[in-house]
């Protein structure tokens, strides 16, 4: 089955109001938004953005999330060791929690860029509408991979005892803030449709 | 298809890939500044690892963390060791993996001597270093080590190098750790001990800055923390600082030293003594050879020169060969100097007999040893311990008697009960016996021509016609035999070396008074208060005579005394007029404040005595009897008799006053006419205040606001009784206790009025009469009007104030408070503090007072002023010159 792209049609779709347009047209000639029929340098930027939020989530996952100071002694805690932490301690449900949003999340959604990138990159229309839903899913699940910083965020402001015991937010809480804030740059960079295209702009 | 965009496309590809390449540096940059803090890695081996856990225990340097530990393992070499590995950070690991550095695990440690540790507790152990070195380049230059053993006990700080010493003891008796003090302040600890062949050795640590307080000739020893001392001497407990009370400590002492040899080398050995005074010893002992050991217990006897303790016994063993005793003896450093070769050792051993007083302190001290220091030569080993003292130097004189008696070698020669003298030897002589006696030097002064010698009986009965006489030595004497002696003052110097020696003191005085001239008087007393012959008769603390008998007559239950007085006291004085009274070896007066203790002459002070002094008036009689005392020979006091319902606070001895000066005391106390009868002694020279008419009354101690403390010292010393003398001619000598209260009322003059009010309101006897806030009279009494209508006051008011009162004048009653509630508050008025407890009342008197008002004039009592009457401000002038 092969679907009609607006290209095909010399139609350029305005993503403001959902106006088809010209291929001529510069502005959408119904909102006056700026239109182009794929989103400039799509692939290229989705890349940059895809690889850098890979690069980030290695310090994300080898420096300590959240440094826990218990009467004096520093106890730093990777992801993975916090998510044991919480196993151990008989909250299960927690570490499961954390687990999934801040390791399988960045991963699968990682993971799933490139699938994208590759299936657009190399015109496997078959996959496209695959595609297309995976691409739906990521952008609904991107947001919950910032629970773990939630969790520290949360953490860092409520155990705050001087001497007793704090939290303070360790290297890897910056650095998967920006792994997660890239994944996203990288979902909102790419445009689904190209991967319906046989020939690439 | 668009073109423009495809030309500007290689630029922005480029721009793109800046992120992902940001993104590598940034994200290695993390980690390896997170790694690259991460530390090296340092073991130490310790010989136990309790206490430490990885990654939670720290690694500290003076409280800051340098790293931590992130393993422990059984060492590989040495399983029972444990190598603990430390992660140390990146920037302390120049210093820490330093050879030199020392480390040790800081446990918490709460001894009475110290606190340390304490953070442990709560943070967990940690492991502290201690750097070879005071700099950073310093430790830099040395060679990097990442294996050490951890010392056991915190290193000593040799960054401030202190003084390292050696103190030699014979046992171990202080742990490691235990302080050094010196005047209380912990200057050091102990910080190795070893066993060091046979005895033990301390290798004693002093803090740098209390270096200088060691040289070369400090002598060190152990404080046990509590001494106890008791003998009969007293008891004395000494607790040192509670540091050193439980584990004990090394205190020390240094002479002063100069010279170049003073400041010890490090580890110079000195040697621990066991207590402060072991430090004076001297090195060297002193052997003693004794017959027997009198009991001398080496622990606690004591060697003593001349009253000062001078060394100690070190041992005693008993030599069958010679079959003596061998005392080994050590003497303190000053007192080893004095020994020569011919040192005088003896034994002091308490004696039961009181004859003497050296051996009345070794009941206490227990048997010691004292010496004497003679001779020319220093000389050390071997001497001789005698049983008695050495012979003392002194006088020595012949005494013949008839018999030895009781006396014999070693008797006491004694002078006024002191001893003087020792007999020396006893010998059959002429037609008696020669008793040698030596006089001491000290006393050789006494020995006089005119001195009596007699023997001291144990116990001297006589019965005769004039009476019984019983007489008693000194205890000393009672079992040893003594001689006595005595010496009229005024004898000649000594010339002779021969005297008689008296049976008894009777017979001596007998002796002397045929040769002395002398009166004698015969007194009669109630109570001979034991005085027997020989008791001294004093003339204004002079010895005049004695008493040569004292009989007692059944018949008329009268005791006779006869007395010697001395000539020339009898000779010029008169002693018609001489009173006679007993004199009591110790008098103690409390009169308060005062309390005055007279002790009598020592020659009295045993037996008592007798004294006499001239009566002031050459006509007074011959009184020949013996008062009690001085105060009842020459009593002319006048004796009145005063009539009480009952003693009350009186006592025997509560004094009298007029005017605040005391005039007599109360003597005694009977009870009569359903009272009790005071007898009153008053002074002779204020005998005429006691009038017929005099008025006695009580003075009470007493409180009130109006007057205040009244007799404050009443309340100490007693009540008392006041005097008001009369005016009549005759002399009483019956009177009753008047009140005081009203004698006051009586005797004072001024103005009287009577006021009249409705209601008596809260006035009462006393209370006060004001006139602008001053207080010029008061209500002497009070009584309800004859028609029962009116409460009638009558009113004191003071002659300096009577003018103030005149014909307008207007009273009224200065209520106990006034508090008046209106818009503008709360309104407290009174007149006075007092008033706002009893009430008073107030007097004003207008612009025009009129004339002056005379005595009892009767006036209206208001219950309140009028407004207009407060601004009265009339001038009023007194007349009275005494009031101005």
């Amino acid at each position: 089955m092969h679907l009609l792209t607006d290209i095909e049609a010399g139609k350029t779709l305005c993503l403001e109001c959902e106006w088809l347009s010209d291929e001529d047209e510069r502005t959408c000639t119904q909102c006056g938004a700026r239109i182009h029929q794929r989103k400039p340098f799509s692939l290229l930027r989705t890349w940059s953005y895809t690889i850098a939020a890979l690069l980030f989530l290695i310090p994300a996952n080898l420096l300590p999330m959240m440094v826990i100071t218990k009467l004096g002694i520093d106890e730093g805690n990777t992801i993975l060791e916090g998510v044991i932490y919480f196993v151990r301690h008989g909250e299960m449900s927690i570490g499961i929690i954390i687990f999934i949003a801040s390791i399988i999340v960045p991963l699968f959604k990682i993971a799933a860029l490139f699938f994208l990138l590759l299936v657009a990159q190399l015109g496997i229309t078959d996959q496209a509408k695959n595609g297309v839903r995976l691409f739906r899913l990521i952008e609904r699940i991107g947001k919950w991979s910032l629970l773990d910083i939630f969790v520290v965020a949360i953490m860092i402001a409520m155990v705050q005892f001087q001497n007793l015991a704090s939290v303070k937010a360790g290297g890897a809480a910056f650095a998967f803030g920006v792994a997660v804030f890239l994944t996203m740059m990288a979902t909102e960079a790419f445009d689904p449709r190209l991967m319906f295209d046989k020939e690439k702009t | 298809m668009s073109v423009e965009p495809i030309k500007k496309r290689p630029t922005v590809t480029y721009v793109v890939w800046v992120i992902p390449l940001l993104a590598v540096f940034l994200a290695f940059w993390m980690l390896y500044k997170f790694y690259s803090e991460q530390g090296e890695e340092i073991v130490v081996t310790f010989k136990d690892g309790s206490g430490l856990i990885e990654r939670k225990s720290l690694l500290k340097y003076k409280g800051t963390v340098v790293g931590h530990v992130t393993d422990i393992a059984l060492s590989a070499d040495d399983i029972s060791k444990v190598d603990v590995t430390f992660s140390v950070s990146k920037n302390a690991i120049k210093a820490v993996a330093r050879e030199g550095n020392e480390f040790w695990k800081v446990k918490p440690k709460v001894t009475l001597t110290e606190v340390s540790g304490l953070e442990t507790i709560v943070g967990g152990l940690y492991v502290e270093i201690f750097p070879a070195d005071k700099t950073i380049e310093g430790l830099q230059k040395l060679a990097p080590k990442y294996r050490f053993v951890a010392s056991d006990q915190k290193p000593v700080d040799h960054l401030h190098p202190g003084l390292t010493l050696v103190l030699h003891d014979r046992e171990g008796r202080f742990g490691i750790d235990t302080p050094v003090i010196y005047k209380k302040f912990i200057v050091g600890r102990i910080s190795e001990r070893n066993l060091v062949g046979e005895g033990v050795e301390y290798v004693v640590y002093i803090d740098a800055e209390y270096k200088h307080l060691i040289n070369t000739q400090t002598k060190f020893w152990g404080i046990e923390g509590v001494e106890f001392k008791a003998s009969l001497a007293g008891v004395s407990l000494k607790v040192d600082s509670l540091a050193s009370l439980v584990a004990g400590g090394i205190t020390f002492e240094s002479p002063s030293c100069d010279g170049l040899d003073c400041i010890p080398e490090p580890s110079h050995n000195y040697l621990l003594y066991n207590d402060r005074a072991s430090t004076f010893y001297d090195a060297r002992t002193i052997t003693l050879r004794a017959a027997k050991a009198w009991n001398i217990d080496p622990q606690l006897s004591l060697i003593y020169h001349k009253g000062v303790e001078a060394g100690k016994i070190e041992s005693l063993a008993y030599d069958p060969k010679s079959e003596t005793t061998l005392f080994e003896i050590r003497l303190k450093g000053e007192f080893a100097r004095l020994i020569k070769d011919e040192a005088y050792f003896w034994v002091v051993a308490p004696q039961l007999s009181l004859s003497g007083v050296s051996g009345l302190d070794a009941i206490a001290k227990g048997p010691y040893i004292s010496f004497e220091a003679v001779g020319e030569s220093s000389v050390n080993g071997c001497f001789k311990l005698h049983e008695s003292p050495p012979r003392r130097k002194g006088t020595v004189v012949t005494l013949e008697a008839q018999s030895a008696g009781s006396l014999r070698v070693g008797s006491v020669l004694y002078y006024k009960a002191m001893e003087a003298g020792t007999v020396e030897a006893l010998r059959l002589g002429g037609e008696g016996v020669e008793v040698d006696v030596r006089m001491d030097e000290a006393y050789a002064h006494l020995l006089r021509d005119e001195s009596l010698f007699y023997e001291l009986q144990a116990v001297q009965m006589r019965m005769g016609a004039d009476g019984f006489e019983f007489k008693a030595a000194t205890l000393g004497a009672m079992l040893q035999g003594g001689i006595g002696f005595e010496t009229p003052s005024g004898a000649k110097a000594l010339s002779k070396s021969r005297f008689t020696l008296y049976p008894d003191s009777t017979a001596a005085h007998k002796a002397r008074y045929f040769k002395e001239q002398g009166v004698q008087i015969t007194l009669t007393c109630k109570d001979a208060k034991g005085l027997s012959a020989g008791a001294p008769l004093y003339y204004q603390g002079f010895k005049a005579g004695e008493v040569l008998s004292s009989s007692f007559d059944p018949s008329r239950g009268e005791s006779t005394l006869t007395l010697f007085v001395a000539s020339r006291f009898a000779a010029h004085l008169p002693m018609e007029r001489a009173r006679f009274y007993y004199r009591s070896a110790v008098d103690l007066k409390v009169d308060f404040p005062n309390v005055s203790l007279h002790v009598g002459e020592l020659g009295g002070l045993l037996g008592g005595a007798v004294a006499f002094e001239l009566h002031p008036e050459a006509d007074a009689p011959k009184v020949l009897r013996l008062f009690e005392d001085r105060d009842e020979a020459f009593d002319e006091d006048y004796r009145a008799t005063l009539w009480l319902s009952e003693r009350g606070g009186l006592k025997e001895g509560s004094k009298i006053y007029y005017k605040g000066v005391e005039i007599g005391r109360i003597e005694a106390f009977a009870l009569a006419n359903d009272g009790v009868e005071a007898r009153l002694r008053i002074e002779r020279a204020h005998a005429d205040l006691m009038r017929e008419d005099t008025i006695i009354s009580l003075g009470a101690f007493g409180f009130s606001l109006e007057q205040g403390l009244q007799n404050p010292s009443a309340l100490i010393s007693g009540e008392s009784l006041h005097v008001s003398p009369g005016s009549a001619v005759k002399q009483g000598s019956y009177y009753r206790l008047k009140d005081a209260d009203a004698l006051a009322k009586i005797e004072r003059k001024g103005l009287r009025l009577v006021l009249s009010a409705p209601r008596r309101g809260s006035l009462k006897e006393g209370s006060p009469l004001f006139y602008r806030q001053i207080k010029i009279g008061d209500v002497e009494s009070f009584r309800l009007s004859d028609d029962m209508t009116q409460v009638e006051f009558l009113v004191y008011i003071d002659p300096c104030y009577a003018h103030i009162v005149r014909e307008h004048s207007r009273f009224y009653q200065t209520s106990a408070l006034g508090v008046e509630l209106g818009f503008s508050g709360l309104k407290i008025r009174t007149e006075t503090l007092e008033t706002m407890m009893s009430g008073g009342i107030a007097v004003l008197t207008p612009d025009e007072p009129g004339a002056a008002v005379a005595p009892m004039r009767r006036f209206a009592l208001f219950d309140e002023a009028q407004e207009s009457w407060l601004s009265w401000a009339p001038k009023l002038r007194g007349s009275d010159p005494m009031c101005q």
